[in-house]
């Protein structure tokens, strides 16, 4: 600790300013030396401890962990989050949360086709829903029933039972974190 | 865009911010201000962990250049420099003309004072020419006058670089 703040200190030397000849009573006959050569100070400096409220700092240094999750009497949350139900909502299925507390939704954007007229790439935007284990396909009837139901059209989805995960074309991710709530994940 | 649906109170300080924000800020209940960083200060301030990991001391921010000094002491844009009488009647102007009502508890008014960086501070409560020490979670301040009277100037010094 007294290395590392020694090493700091040393790196404040500052300023080295160059005397004012111009008010010194001497003529420059008199001590050719001292005008011939300009006289240099330095300033180095020492330092004192300054009472800050270490929280003020605190407060700007990125957070090292993820925080733990916040309760759901915590309060309605600007951002619509909400907390898992606990115990779990009894379906067949379960959909968990990323480590950051957060619907498992994630977006893709796949190459579809070329467009001749403009000679550009068409993409396709596709959301992924993660993390489901159980019963996938009966995650994935619940879900486009609801996504049909609120959209009027109805979506594409793909599932992956291995992985967990289905893929839906056609809902935005804000439709797809409305379902993951309403069951109660 | 979203500002009919901007609900949150916030005390936020933005660098230019045009009359529909600060409407929205205000409606809400919030407090906004426009604040100059000349570059020095902005690299301090953009990544503060890495700026006192490297043993750099907390620089004075400067003042705004000649062209952008009327755009911050300008009440209208909620400028740093402005008073605040006349911030205060810019609300009030503002609130008559979009037709809501901006009024501001005393505590929350005295809060937000307490929360106020000064004209040369980059960080709220750290003097500038301070050094911050994370391993020693203290800050060190430096004696020497030459040192002193350079981060903290009586006359600010203008960003005249940009």
């Amino acid at each position: 600790m007294a290395k590392r703040l020694s090493t700091v200190l040393s790196r404040c030397r500052v300023l080295q300013s160059s005397n004012i000849r111009y008010f010194s009573s001497e003529k420059p006959w008199e001590n050719p030396w001292e005008h011939a050569l300009p006289k240099q100070s330095e300033t180095f400096t020492t330092f004192k401890e300054s009472p800050v409220n270490w929280a003020n700092i605190e407060r700007l240094l990125p957070r090292s962990t993820i925080p733990p999750m916040p309760r759901a009497t915590d309060g309605p949350f600007p951002s619509g989050w909400q907390a898992p139900q606990d115990p779990p909502p009894a379906l067949p299925y379960f959909i968990g949360r990323t480590r950051y507390h957060l619907p498992p939704l994630f977006l893709e954007r796949r190459r579809d086709e070329l467009n001749p007229m403009t000679m550009d790439f068409e993409y396709v935007e596709l959301v992924a829903l993660k993390e489901i284990s159980g019963d996938v396909f009966a995650c994935d009837v619940d879900l486009k029933n609801f996504l049909e139901a609120e959209l009027g059209h109805p979506v594409a989805t793909y599932v992956d039972e291995l992985k967990g995960m289905i893929k839906v074309k056609g809902a935005p991710r804000k439709l797809l974190e409305k379902f993951v709530y309403a069951q109660g994940f | 865009q979203g500002a009919e649906v901007f609900a949150a109170k916030v005390n936020i300080e933005v660098q230019w911010a045009n009359q529909m924000t600060i409407a929205a800020t205000e409606l809400a209940g919030g407090r906004i201000r426009t604040a100059y960083y000349d570059l020095d200060s902005l690299r301090a301030a953009v990544d503060p962990q890495a700026w006192f990991r490297n043993g750099n001391p907390i620089p004075p921010r400067k003042i705004p250049p000649h062209s952008l000094i009327s755009y911050y002491t300008d009440a209208n844009n909620r400028g740093y420099l402005a008073p605040d009488s006349e911030i205060a009647t810019s609300e009030q102007r503002l609130s008559e003309i979009l037709e809501y009502t901006r009024s501001v508890p005393v505590e929350q008014a005295e809060a937000w004072e307490a929360q106020t960086k000064q004209a040369n501070q980059v960080f709220l409560g750290v003097k500038p020419g301070s050094l911050v020490s994370l391993a020693d979670r203290k800050v060190f301040e430096p004696t020497h006058p030459a040192l002193i009277e350079h981060y903290s100037p009586e006359e600010a010094l203008a960003d005249h670089l940009r």
